[in-house]
């Protein structure tokens, strides 16, 4: 086990180099420069501000220049907020996106996960539509829309909560549910799913021949079975939950990381894209690594290691 | 000698049955191949077959919709601005006074080929990698997963721009975005469920039997996982629809003044405390159709999951 | 086995009970100068709400309106803009020699908000710092009249000395031009580039100089207390202000907002006493929104050599870009879809801009183009613009129209339905990009028509300036030796109304030939409640002048 872990933390490693590169590669092939922005800079201000920033040295050498400063924990500067570094921008904002993620995760994960139980449970019944219905709510109605509504509804008309901002803990209910509804959606489908899949297993037959009860059926053999597929997107899901929301972010004015994707990519911050490209890729490679564990600990079958 | 042995037997306390007529093989249900078989449960389904009106409904009104009124989707009227529903103008008009009926037929279109289109390739592109890499697991898994892991974090933004400039915007390459950034999440699911599948009795049942491993792949593994995949490519519709908004409100996307509903809804929200209208039209069909894939993929999966047989 | 299935059950649960039980607690320091600085008992603080962060409030870096806007609150330089006008800054009065070559400024006694003295020295460190080419500074043309700025800046020199600016002793300041330049106060009064910047502190934090309120010290009626990142910036009283009577309220907030609906609705709750700019899709919820130009001219931009030899042969053509231009409606198309407050554009220089007698369209009238379509007009432009091409009207190049998303996507779907349905020209597609793949499309000049937004508030030369031969953003093709030296002959006029009618002669001049069509003076609403006062709107320096304003709940 230990030599597998060792072995995937290498991998890891490489991969994590592998996307740099890619991504730097990739993202420096897009045509524009971070000096085109709205307030027009002449084609001379422009060069000068490329060669201020040294983006006009071959481009291998600032390949190499960035991994080093890679290599020692060291994401650069961003070019739009120029004075800010990327790694400070990340260690103010992660947070903050890391918070709502976990509170729309811990509203999604339990409720998601019962619904799509009992929808497979009731299968054909009343239950199971309503599971259905919410589900499609969830998934159809996206996040910005959901947002908006639940901002005029319990913000603007009835005041229960801010309307908008992140400032204690009346402020993150809302944005938490907007964004957790989408997830909540999602897991009751694959929930019921899955659980519909194991529940015609021979092994489910067994038990109930042996005579154990529903509840034991249910909890020990059933719902441990079919939270396979589960954790497999929970991994991914985690990763991106906790990196952000642009659209969430935007409509609460949240100061998170997810605005920050789309805008970095959007104005060519080469600095802030690949940092935060990177660092997303260490949390993912992280999460799939820790799904792949669990595998085995679901079901004593699987070896990944292999 | 027939008519003798009858006349014998009549005396017994046990009468013999002739075995001709016995028909302990016999199968008693007609034949049905896997797929009529389905199908056949599939028409049986009231509320999957409801789903499935809807859907075919949209799909007709997205071709005749736009004709039924003298607007057209872009022909712009400045002096009616936002016009609410009325008689001339069904859905009303948007904020260059476009006919919104039109629109919202002409948008159907895109998104419709836009979401079923782009939930399918990259489904059935991730079916075929994750079950290669769960299946042969080892090196192969070790590779192919660590690629995935690479595409998914790569900003999608840069592929989609890339796309985008050299591929022109439209429909096209926005399918060929959603399809190049959308089969690594199905790659993991998938692999994930072959890994699990490919321990169980009926796989090493079939391997001890010497199927190969693309007979085992394509013919025990992944139709075991299709109803999974159904559900998540149900799944994927609204997002393919939505993703085509999101690339529109960043500026790439399909080619003005060619309509969506994804674009639709992104103008709508913002008038719709002025306009609801304009907001919840076309919300409401996307959910509409939405339901109408989930309801008509749940009878789907059930259709074709044999273990449902009965 | 059943065991480590039960620990991940539990795991989740105990995961999801202290995740519904945590608070957010990292955040609680803002929300005391919230309750601060939302208009407690006896404080007058303006609460506003802008949509982005500003990209740093490092002067001398300073690109953006927004940071010019806090940096406009929080700092002052030698002259300032207020109300369109300039009044005089931390220099009390200035001297400007005969040969309009020598600026002297006598500086007022000030400090710095720390209370440490603010001298001429401070001046010279902060207006050096801006060319040196090690500073990185966007918009250092802005000072190239200085005597020997462009060639310190470019490195052609190295010595500072050599560069007019000088300080001649604690509170005097010179400042030495290579040209006259009649509107160099302005140019000096309306950018956040020239304001002081204090030596220790940039030597202290170098390149994170003004990441942080902590990281900066500036000499403004306010000061930055506090700065959370795509948040909201906290602007307080400068109690060391040399003029502090005169301001009336204890502070600013300005929150960031990015959505228009969520502003909105924080404005009708009372969250926010002040929208600066007004979504247009929102305008009908305020009628009592006010509206103010920007200092920016919209104008449709042409390339002449076209995407293709066909297409430039067409673009090219006078009368076919005047059929264009006549067959639009301005006034339609700006109040449809433009920001509230735009006006159709009949030329190019602003109605703001000041002239030698009176605003520069009163001194100088021209009729320009109307604001609603004249079609019968276009298509007599068209019919000439078609027999002198050769061309006939279903077999047109196809011309590629470049816009971004948002507005510019609109403005794009108008005028493309407005061609076909006045005109019955179908042969012009629409491509929208992001904003550098658009402005680089344009420098490639890998387009046909697209709408440019540019600033003209200085002076009316700004606009034209842009469009001589071989202009540093002039991205047409269109290099007029005729324009060129109409242009530089006006500008070498010593007496102010010989060189506005020749700057006028220009402009009409463009406006007949060029590569250029008016489209739209672009404008903004703004709403503030009824218990605030003193709200300034100015095209010239920061939007939105908030200095003598004031709370009166």
């Amino acid at each position: 086990m230990l030599k597998y872990i060792l072995k995937r933390l290498i991998i890891s490693l490489i991969t994590i180099w592998l996307l740099a590169t890619v991504s730097f590669f990739l993202l420096r092939s897009l045509p524009g420069n971070p000096f085109q922005t709205e307030v027009l800079l002449s084609a001379e201000v422009q060069q000068r501000m490329i060669s201020y920033y040294g983006l006009d040295r071959p481009l291998y050498e600032q390949y190499f220049t960035y991994l080093g400063n890679l290599v020692q924990g060291d994401l650069g500067y961003s070019l739009k907020y120029v004075n800010r570094s990327v790694n400070s921008i990340i260690a103010e904002s992660f947070p903050v996106s890391a918070e709502l993620g976990l509170r729309a995760l811990a509203f999604a994960l339990p409720i998601g996960l019962a619904l799509g139980v009992v929808a497979a449970r009731r299968r054909g019944k009343a239950a199971d539509y309503m599971s259905v219905l919410v589900a499609v709510i969830g998934i159809s109605v996206p996040s910005f829309i959901m947002g908006t509504l639940l901002q005029y509804g319990f913000s603007v008309k009835l005041g229960w909560f801010p309307v908008a901002q992140w400032k204690g803990w009346e402020y993150t209910v809302l944005p938490s549910i907007a964004m957790g509804l989408g997830l909540l959606a999602t897991l009751t489908r694959l929930m019921r799913a899955s659980m519909l899949e194991v529940t015609t297993q021979d092994y489910i037959k067994t038990a109930r021949a042996k005579g154990l009860n529903e509840r034991q059926i249910v909890w020990s053999h059933q719902l441990r079975n079919a939270m396979l597929p589960i954790v497999t997107v929970l991994g991914p899901l985690v990763a991106n939950v906790l990196m952000g929301t642009f659209v969430v972010e935007q409509i609460f004015a949240i100061p998170g990381l997810g605005m920050h994707f789309v805008q970095s990519v959007q104005s060519l911050d080469y600095t802030m894209a690949l940092g935060l490209t990177v660092f997303f890729g260490a949390f993912l490679v992280a999460a799939n690594f820790i799904v792949d564990l669990v595998y085995g600990v679901i079901d004593p079958r699987i070896r990944v290691a292999d | 000698m027939n008519s003798t042995s009858e006349a014998k037997s009549a005396n017994k306390k046990f009468n013999f049955i002739n075995k001709a007529e016995l028909q302990h093989e016999a199968i008693v249900r007609p034949s049905l191949s896997f797929w009529k078989d389905a199908m056949n449960r599939l028409v049986k389904n009231k509320v999957a077959m409801l789903g499935l009106s809807i859907i075919v409904l949209t799909i007709v009104m997205a071709i005749v919709g736009p004709w039924l009124t003298p607007y057209s989707y872009n022909q712009t009227n400045l002096s009616n601005i936002n016009a609410p529903v009325s008689s001339t103008h069904w859905f009303g008009t948007d904020t260059l006074g476009r006919d919104l009926w039109a629109r919202i037929w002409m948008g159907a279109r895109v998104s419709l080929a836009v979401g079923i289109i782009g939930a399918i390739i990259p489904s059935l592109l991730g079916m075929v990698i994750g079950g290669i890499s769960g299946y042969f697991g080892g090196k192969t898994d070790m590779i192919i997963m660590r690629i995935t892991d690479i595409g998914m974090c790569v900003p999608q933004l840069i592929y989609v721009i890339l796309i985008m400039i050299y591929f022109g915007s439209g429909p096209l390459p926005i399918i060929l975005a959603f399809a190049l950034t959308g089969w690594m999440g199905a790659a993991r699911n998938i692999r994930g469920l072959v890994l699990q599948l490919k321990e169980r009795e009926f796989v090493l049942a079939s391997r001890a039997l010497g199927a190969s491993s693309w007979r085992l792949i394509f013919k025990h593994l992944i139709p075991n996982t299709l109803s999974i995949l159904i559900v998540s490519m149900t799944m994927a519709i609204p997002s393919a629809i939505f993703y085509e908004a999101y690339l529109s409100f960043i500026g790439i996307g399909i080619k003005p003044p060619m309509s969506s509903w994804g674009q639709l809804v992104n103008s709508g929200i913002s008038v719709f405390q002025i306009y609801p209208s304009q907001l919840f039209i076309p919300a409401a069909l996307i959910s509409l159709i939405m339901l109408s894939f989930n309801l008509f993929g749940d009878g789907l999966r059930d259709a074709f999951d044999p273990k449902l047989r009965n | 086995m059943k065991k480590g299935f039960s620990k991940l059950v539990l795991a989740l649960t105990a995961s999801a009970m202290l995740l519904s039980a945590c608070t957010a607690t990292n955040n609680s320091s803002e929300s005391g100068n919230d309750k601060g600085s939302s208009g407690g008992a006896g404080s007058k603080v303006l609460t506003y709400a802008v949509n982005k962060e500003p990209g740093t409030l490092d002067s001398g870096k300073s690109q953006d309106d927004l940071a010019n806007e806090i940096l406009y609150h929080i700092s002052e330089g030698l002259v300032r803009t207020y109300d369109n006008k300039i009044e005089p800054g931390i220099a009390e009065t200035w001297d400007i020699s005969d040969d309009g070559l020598t600026y002297t400024f006598h500086l007022r006694q000030s400090t710095w908000s720390d209370g440490t003295p603010l001298t001429a020295k401070d001046f010279e460190y902060s207006l050096l710092r801006f060319i040196d080419p090690n500073t990185g500074s966007a918009f250092v043309e802005t000072l190239y009249d200085v005597a020997n700025a462009e060639a310190f800046n470019k490195g052609e020199i190295t010595d500072p000395a050599q560069v007019g600016i000088k300080a001649l002793d604690e509170y005097t300041l010179e400042i030495k031009l290579a040209r006259p330049v009649s509107f160099f106060l302005t140019v000096l009064a309306s950018n956040s580039y020239f304001y002081p910047v204090k030596q220790e502190l940039v030597e202290q934090h170098g390149d994170q100089y003004a990441a942080d309120a902590s990281k900066m010290i500036t000499n403004g009626p306010f000061k930055l207390e506090n700065w959370v990142h795509e948040s909201e910036l906290v602007l307080v009283k400068n109690e060391n202000y040399w003029d502090k009577d005169r301001i009336k309220l204890d502070g600013i907030t300005q929150l960031i907002i990015p959505d228009a609906n969520t502003m909105s609705s924080m404005f009708d709750s009372g969250q926010i006493d002040y929208i600066p700019d007004i979504a247009a899709q929102l305008i009908s919820k305020y009628p009592d929104a006010k509206s103010a130009l920007g200092g920016s001219s919209q104008m449709l931009q042409f390339n002449m050599d076209g995407t293709s030899p066909e297409a430039g042969k067409l673009i090219s053509n006078r009368n076919f870009r005047k059929a264009l231009s006549y067959a639009i409606d301005r006034t339609g198309v700006a109040n449809a879809v433009a920001a509230p407050g735009t006006q159709a554009a009949n030329r190019f220089i602003l109605p703001t801009t000041v002239a030698s007698a009176a605003t520069f369209h009163v001194q100088f009238p021209f009729q320009g183009i109307g604001s609603t379509a004249d079609v019968d007009l276009a298509k007599s432009y068209l019919n000439k613009a078609l027999e002198e091409t050769g061309m006939t009207l279903d077999n047109l190049p196809k011309l590629t129209y470049v816009a971004m998303e948002g507005r510019q996507k609109l403005y794009a779907e108008a005028l493309q339905d407005a061609w076909s349905t006045n005109l019955g020209l179908t042969n012009i597609e629409i491509t929208v990009m992001p904003t550098p793949q658009a402005i680089q499309a344009t420098m490639n000049r890998e387009y046909d028509i697209y709408v440019q937004s540019l600033d003209a508030s200085e002076d009316a030369s700004t606009i034209l300036g842009y469009w001589l031969a071989n202009g540093s953003i002039n991205w047409t093709g269109w290099n007029d030796e005729t324009f060129t030296n109409m242009y530089n002959t006006a500008m070498a006029q010593m007496d102010e109304g010989a060189r506005y009618s020749g700057l006028f002669e220009a402009e009409k001049y463009l406006f007949e030939n060029g590569p250029l069509e008016p489209f739209l003076y672009p404008g903004t609403s703004y709403i503030a409640k009824d218990y605030v006062s003193g709200i300034v709107r100015s095209p010239l320096g920061a939007a939105s002048q908030l200095l003598y304003a004031d709370v009166t709940k």
